[in-house]
């Protein structure tokens, strides 16, 4: 078993304790760059506002986004897939909210990737950028399963570097679910069961068919 | 449980406007927030991030996460278009294929 490299902080103060080496830090510090280069399209997508659609008509899946790479557009998914003005009226809304929540995470772990304690809120932000750096990376090797989909051959560093942020996600969702407010009384409670017996209009939340291999 | 820091915030408070379209001749039909299954969250994020933004128990939290993983998809909330739209976002915030369907559709 492996040492933990996060823990809670031995004087009691909020936050947590880093243990990580030279080369882990070295690691986290340039991810968040590359990232960062790859989220500048974003920046020159000049619909990003909210303008064409590409027609009122056609899926959503295949509108504003359509002409980023699919590793990009994993940040980004589609809220309306059945609803392409609705989309657009929610791009407007949300896009550049969530970029910079993105953009956000990523600078916090690169700003941080030296320290030996993290404040929650810090702690936070290493998560959803480990996270995102993941989703990025993942889809990039075309991850099939979570838990067993993760490419093993060949073994190259993008492969590697994917093994190594989901452990160090995994302790980092261990620890901040230690700290976890106890459960909304009730809350429990308040789910509709799902009113479909297939999926929605056999569409996925990109606006790409629903597999048909499923349970 | 352990009650150590407080909860750190799920994020920001979200300002949202009501998009402009035909709702007005929808009826008034709550709406689903759906999340999509993933091949790539890690099973224990996707457990966590409920918790945290729905307040839910850990057990439900689980149960929920397993019908993404293996029905492909669950309803995790529910209400008014706009809270439906503040949770997508808050979702997508945290990296999760979350969609909203109006219920009655």
């Amino acid at each position: 078993m492996m040492r933990r490299r996060i823990t809670r902080r031995r004087d009691g103060a909020p936050g947590c304790t880093l243990r990580l080496s030279a080369a882990e830090r070295a690691l986290l510090a340039s991810l968040p760059r590359e990232l960062e280069q790859v989220l500048a399209a974003m920046d020159a997508e000049p619909d990003a506002g909210g303008g064409d659609t590409g027609g009122g008509g056609s899926p959503a899946g295949a509108g504003p986004d359509a002409h980023l790479p699919p590793s990009l557009r994993r940040l980004f998914p589609t809220a309306y897939v059945r609803d392409a003005d609705a989309e657009a009226g929610f791009v407007a809304m949300a896009r550049s909210e969530l970029l910079e929540h993105h953009r956000q995470a990523l600078r916090t772990l690169a700003d941080t990737s030296e320290a030996t304690t993290l404040s929650d809120e810090e702690t936070q932000g290493w998560l959803a950028a480990l996270n995102d750096l993941r989703l990025v990376l993942g889809t990039v090797l075309d991850v099939s399963d979570s838990e067993t989909g993760v490419p093993q051959e060949p073994m190259t560093h993008q492969t590697v570097v994917y093994h190594y942020l989901s452990g160090l996600e995994g302790e980092l969702v261990e620890y901040l679910a230690m700290s976890l407010p106890d459960p909304i009384p009730g809350a429990d409670d308040q789910i509709p069961t799902d009113p479909w017996g297939e999926p929605l209009g056999g569409l996925r939340w990109d606006g790409t068919p629903q597999p048909t291999d499923g349970p | 449980m352990v009650a150590m820091a407080p909860p750190a915030p799920a994020s920001a408070p979200v300002e949202l406007e009501r998009p402009a379209t035909d709702e007005s001749l929808a009826p008034d039909f709550p709406w689903l927030v759906v999340v999509w299954n993933d091949p790539i969250n890690l099973m224990s994020y996707v457990t966590f991030v409920f918790q945290k933004l729905f307040g839910y128990s850990k057990a439900k939290a689980h149960r929920l996460m397993l019908d993404v993983h293996y029905k492909g998809r669950a309803v995790v909330a529910s209400g008014q278009r706009e809270r439906a739209e503040m949770d997508v976002t808050r979702l997508h915030q945290h990296g999760l294929w979350a969609t909203m369907e109006q219920s009655g559709k």
